[in-house]
């Protein structure tokens, strides 16, 4: 018998059939904890293990795994990250979710990770109450929004509990439906929601009165405060968090990209002077955060009486799809569509660029009055883009087209309709975010999308990135390259003089956010500038008891990013997946600001790919590890799976 | 009742700044039952409001170590007397 784990991890993998009914609670093995680390990383093993070539990912069998951060339940700041893992039914590859939310009361109900496969012949509720775990009838529950779920739950069952649920997009299996924790916490992308919905399962509450300890106490307490401390000194930046949310880096506003169809708005929305004037702001907080970068919102001015709701993310959620995207101006009206696709449990990023494109499409004369029900599509139109999203998650009117995915309804558009939809692996957006496009910055934040194993989304990938395209960049990594502890010997593999080699850097910011991916720490940049490689290291060694060093733990996160890429190779992943969004080979980037990017070119982005290949030693033409990569990472049988040569 | 130690500084909430963050809980049950939680923590978070409202309060068994002040990065629990404190009255 393998010993089990008990400092900082509690040792523990649930698994629940739907189908059947029945649960069963396994030792979380301590070879999974070398291999692959924590959190994350392990999450990705126990897919991997679950999910054979072709699946469906909306069949009984299709397994949702939810993992909580090594860290998770300990003091260790930010220690709130918790992942929601299936097949995507939006990509086809690896689905992969994330936010600071139940995890924590997983950790302390006495698991570590909780998987859940098969499918429950009526609306359910996972209830998990430490060692108390059923499956509860959902029948009122089904039809409620997200916030009215979790309130009845927190009526009829304690307020204690930390619930993450869906709303009517995920019971009509919109296929980029979100799971909403406790009414603010979007675990948004890669339609995790349309998982759970395909299962009959409503929601997941949990609550645990149990603790998590750490194996050196003393050591664990000096690298906390430690790392807290340096968190906190950057006074400036932590305000900026505070006072902005993720929008927090672009107070004054940013450039927005313009796309085929002009927009005829042109300001540059400034948060602090609209957002506020509508809204009483205050801050929230995941788990265990100085930072508390949330916002609540209690509505003072503006068409929405009584109008009060959390932001988990103000740019994604908010700002960018709403406001700077559809050019939406009250205040009022752009948190409405906030509060409007959590409410129903959508991916508010793709719903935005759904929306985005349409519109795109109809003021191009692609779409007319026939297709969209009469509805005249204009950008900026708050009442109709409420209406839209509605439409979107109940799958009425113009909806029942759009809730197929950008991907999908440009295709039933047809001529030439495909070439609009901005996305990446069918992951999809608004053409509007300039720091995501690579004819703008040749960065690792822009690349990363093209690449990224879930599709078009920053997550692990996009600190610290690199605006490429400014003269000092060199400064800037340079600069990073000391935040997160970069060896020398790494640093000089990526610059050379005054030039860099993006892709090959990419390589070391992947494994480094991994890394913190794995312990369930937060990757906003206040947070990553407190965590160099070597305290995070201690960080896990002291809470664990399983010593790590820094080279190991990257050769961890190493591991779980090729075993990322095998998931999607034997979902049929190609080297023409790792791609970007077609029109940027076809036409300029133009900026709000006046500035022009030219096309990308096909030559110059088929290097970056061939050169980021290289670096992970995949080959070149197909992107499949090559097999003395994974043998190296131990991962004969994988090799074997994905036929590695 | 707080039941304080001997020449322990008294300490004073501020819930209306709470933001829910449970960093106080896990702290007071580390240093005080060495383990990380929420149930055997002596000071309670409690949500009473919408949206993310709370309110805080002292348990019976807490003796005011001021151990929860160091993990408070919002103002909600001070020491009394401290610059912090006096601001906060102002």
């Amino acid at each position: 018998m393998p010993p089990t784990l008990g400092y900082g991890f509690v040792g523990s993998v649930l698994s629940v059939d739907l189908s059947t009914g029945e649960g069963h609670v396994e030792p979380l093995g301590e070879e999974l904890t070398r291999k692959y680390v924590g959190g994350h990383g392990i999450n990705v093993k126990l897919l991997y293990d679950r999910v054979p070539p072709n699946m469906d990912p909306l069949s009984p069998g299709s397994p949702i795994v939810i993992g909580a951060g090594a860290l998770l339940g300990t003091l260790a700041p930010t220690a709130a990250r918790t992942v929601i893992m299936g097949k995507s039914p939006v990509t086809g590859f690896i689905g992969i979710s994330n936010a600071g939310h139940f995890g924590v009361m997983l950790k302390y109900a006495g698991y570590d990770h909780l998987v859940i496969t098969g499918r429950a012949d009526r609306p359910v509720y996972l209830e998990i109450d430490d060692d108390r775990v059923q499956l509860r009838d959902a029948s009122h529950l089904w039809g409620k929004d997200t916030y009215e779920t979790v309130d009845i739950l927190w009526r009829e069952r304690g307020n204690d509990y930390w619930v993450a649920c869906i709303g009517p997009a995920g019971e009509n299996l919109v296929p980029f439906a979100a799971v909403i924790g406790n009414k603010y916490a979007a675990f948004g992308r890669s339609g995790m929601g349309a998982v759970m919905g395909s299962k009959n399962l409503k929601a997941i509450a949990v609550r645990g009165t149990k603790g998590v300890r750490v194996a050196d106490v003393p050591r664990f307490i000096k690298v906390t405060r430690k790392v807290l401390r340096r968190m906190m000194d950057s006074k400036e930046e932590v305000e900026v968090w505070r006072s902005g949310g993720t929008w927090g880096w672009s107070l004054k506003g940013h450039p927005f990209v313009r796309a085929r169809a002009q927009r005829d708005d042109v300001e540059v929305l400034d948060p602090a002077k609209y957002y506020r004037k509508r809204f009483e702001v205050r801050n929230a907080s995941c788990f265990a955060c100085p930072i508390g970068c949330k916002h609540s919102l209690t509505l003072k001015e503006g068409k929405y009486p009584g109008m009060a709701f959390t932001l988990g993310c103000t740019s994604g959620t908010m700002s960018g799809p709403y406001g700077t995207g559809l050019g939406i101006v009250g205040y009022d009206d752009v948190a409405r569509c906030a509060e409007l696709v959590q409410r129903y449990g959508l991916d508010s990023i793709t719903t935005g660029g759904l929306i985005y494109l349409a519109t795109e499409l109809y003021k191009n004369e692609m779409l007319g009055p026939q297709d969209t029900g009469g509805l005249h599509l204009e950008f900026g139109d708050a009442p109709l883009t409420h209406e839209l999203i509605r439409q979107i998650a109940y799958r009425e009117g113009l909806g029942s087209a759009l809730a197929a995915g950008p991907v999908d309804f440009a295709k039933t558009v047809g001529r030439g309709a495909e070439e609009y939809v901005v996305h990446w692996k069918g992951l999809a957006r608004a053409p509007t975010n300039v720091y995501h496009d690579l004819r703008a910055f040749k960065s690792t934040l822009a690349l990363a999308w093209a690449v990224n194993p879930r599709g078009g989304h920053i997550d692990a990938y996009r600190f610290p990135w690199v605006v490429g395209s400014t003269e000092d960049a060199i400064s800037i990594i340079r600069k990073w390259a000391q935040h997160i502890g970069m060896s020398q010997e790494d640093l000089d593999s990526v610059v050379h003089g005054d030039a860099y080699d993006m892709p090959g850097y990419m390589r070391f910011v992947e494994r480094y956010n991994l890394s913190v991916y794995t312990m369930g720490l937060c990757d906003r940049t206040v947070v990553l500038k407190a965590l160099p490689v070597d305290l995070l290291a201690e960080l896990y060694s002291s809470a664990t008891g399983l010593a790590i060093s820094p080279q190991e733990m990257l050769i961890g996160a190493e591991r779980i990013w090729n075993l990322q890429k095998a998931f999607n190779l034997r979902q049929g992943h190609t080297r023409k997946d790792d791609a970007v969004p077609e029109r940027f080979f076809l036409e300029s980037g133009v900026t709000s600001d006046g500035k022009v990017y030219p096309p990308l070119r096909r030559e110059e982005f088929d290097q970056l790919i061939d050169r980021y290949y290289e670096s992970h030693g995949w080959e070149r033409e197909t992107g499949k590890p090559r097999r003395e990569t994974l043998v190296r990472l131990g991962l004969e049988d994988v090799a074997d799976h994905v036929g590695a040569t | 009742m707080v039941k304080p130690l001997p020449k322990a500084t008294p300490l004073v909430l501020h819930p209306s700044l709470c933001v829910g963050c449970h960093y106080c809980q896990v702290a007071c049950s580390f240093i005080k039952e060495q383990e990380m939680g929420l149930t055997k923590s002596r000071i309670s978070v409690v949500r009473v409001g919408e949206p993310e409202r709370y309110d805080v309060f002292f348990n019976d068994d807490c003796d005011w170590c001021g151990f929860c002040v160091k993990f408070c990065f919002y103002g909600a629990i001070l020491k009394e007397g401290t610059p912090a404190e006096k601001a906060a009255h102002v």
